[in-house]
């Protein structure tokens, strides 16, 4: 896995409503809607945290074994990456 | 629980039910019944360069429009209190020479931020700028397919052109371009040419069938109003591609319990930092200087309260005792303004709604003949 800081894409914009992060990217005309997990998930991707340490995260405080985390967490990023949602 | 995604086109933005049910209006219809203010929709300025007589703003005689630095206070605040989208409105927003210093603080504050302009002043630099500011939308007002009606209705001569190489400079960085129109008894046979405009700059478009009086209730505007036989076919299948409404669907107020999202998901704010609770109902909240805790207000503001509660009551009485209730598109700012009350019907509702429903029982009908 690679350990370089993940960073949100500059232009996305998003605010959490109900546990719930909303996010727009500009030029696409769409809207993501992230689940509580994908929400935390979201807020570690702040610039300063690589996969290891967001997976090691989310195996904390979801209570799930670290491959678990490591595969969903991975899976997660691709769809982040799809939409455009990273740096 | 696995980290999942909801990804989904923008839809409609509507939460009684009008638009396409997916989880953004699942998201709307809750932001409307918790008053969770998604938008900010800020005037920076009322200076403008186009002279539209069927123009609402209402200018206040000697107030002072807010500074940068001012903005930037009212910016911080509107963040906080959970706004995503940001759409900077006027008057002529690029009026303001400070505009793209605005635009950015609010980009700062991670804000999505869309614009409402005529487009007068979008030559090659300005939209140089927009492509490295990346607003989510730019939306430009588009007055008709004829040169000669759309400088009438602005008043300014050229104007047609202008803002038509405008849209062109912005389209040339790819950047998302909606049009919008006010229907005027001035453009009214002009509606498919002005579609055929946007679909040959890439553009969606908006047509706007509801010409508001003044923000002071001066309903001079009125008089541009598209003629009543025409709404009655703009309303009718002959513009149905137009309206984007194959089938007039009535409202659903079971996911909703306001009429509207005035007050709930929508914050409005005038040049001078006052903030009301939707664009359209001018029922002053505060001022965004004055207000220190922006969110804790947001919920116990008297005002914003009442509005509330109004456009709660409006669908179990106003819309209820009319017979073409369910397919009002009914505004509380605009009755207020038109007629001294919120909860009044307003004839161009009335005119709107008869014609829906008139139209829905009619496809019912050939539906139940086709199914014989």
């Amino acid at each position: 896995m690679s350990e370089a800081p993940l960073r949100r894409h500059p232009d996305a914009a998003s605010r959490t409503y109900d546990g719930e992060a909303f996010i727009v990217v500009p030029g696409r005309g769409e809207y993501n809607i992230l689940n509580p997990v994908g929400t935390r998930v979201w807020d570690l991707i702040d610039g300063t945290k690589g996969v290891t340490e967001i997976v090691k995260v989310i195996s904390d405080e979801f209570d799930v074994t670290q491959e678990a985390a490591e595969a969903d967490v991975m899976s997660f990023l691709e769809d982040l990456r799809k939409h455009q949602m990273l740096a | 629980m696995q980290p999942t995604l909801k990804n989904e086109d923008m839809g409609g933005t509507n939460g009684n039910g009008n638009g396409k049910a997916n989880a953004y209006t699942d998201l709307i219809a809750r932001s409307w019944n918790s008053s969770m203010p998604m938008t900010a929709l800020w005037e920076i300025t009322y200076a403008c360069n186009h002279k539209c007589s069927f123009c609402y703003n209402c200018p206040t005689k000697g107030a002072r429009e807010l500074t940068l630095d001012e903005m930037k206070v009212g910016l911080k605040k509107i963040a906080d209190l959970g706004c995503v989208f940001l759409v900077l409105s006027g008057g002529e927003p690029l009026c303001r020479p400070d505009f793209f210093d605005i635009a950015w603080a609010g980009k700062k504050l991670g804000f999505a931020i869309r614009v409402y302009t005529n487009g007068y002043l979008v030559d090659e630099v300005v939209a140089r700028k927009f492509k490295e500011l990346m607003p989510f939308e730019i939306e430009i007002s588009f007055h008709g397919s004829n040169p000669e009606s759309f400088d009438k209705l602005t008043g300014i001569p050229g104007s047609f052109h202008r803002v038509l190489q405008g849209i062109k400079n912005l389209r040339a960085h790819d950047l998302k371009v909606n049009l919008k129109t006010p229907i005027t008894k001035w453009n009214q046979e002009e509606l498919r040419g002005v579609r055929n405009i946007a679909e040959e700059l890439g553009c969606h478009v908006e047509f706007d069938p509801v010409i508001t009086p003044r923000d002071d209730g001066d309903t001079s505007p009125l008089a541009l109003q598209a003629s009543v036989e025409f709404m009655d076919r703009f309303f009718s299948s002959e513009y149905a591609d137009l309206t984007h409404e194959e089938e007039p669907r009535p409202r659903d107020d079971s996911k909703v319990k306001a009429v509207c999202g005035t007050g709930r998901s929508t914050i409005a704010l005038d040049p001078y930092g006052n903030f009301y609770p939707c664009v359209q109902w001018r029922r002053k909240a505060g001022n965004i200087l004055e207000v220190e805790d922006l969110r804790s207000f947001w919920g116990s503001s008297p005002v914003l309260q009442e509005v509330r509660k109004i456009a709660e009551e409006i669908p179990q009485t106003t819309l209820k005792n009319f017979e073409h209730g369910a397919f009002t598109m009914f505004c509380a700012g605009v009755a207020e303004v038109q007629s001294g009350d919120p909860r009044n019907l307003y004839p161009q509702v009335k005119t709107n709604a008869a014609i829906r429903a008139a139209r829905a029982a009619n496809l019912l009908t050939i539906r139940s003949r086709q199914e014989q």
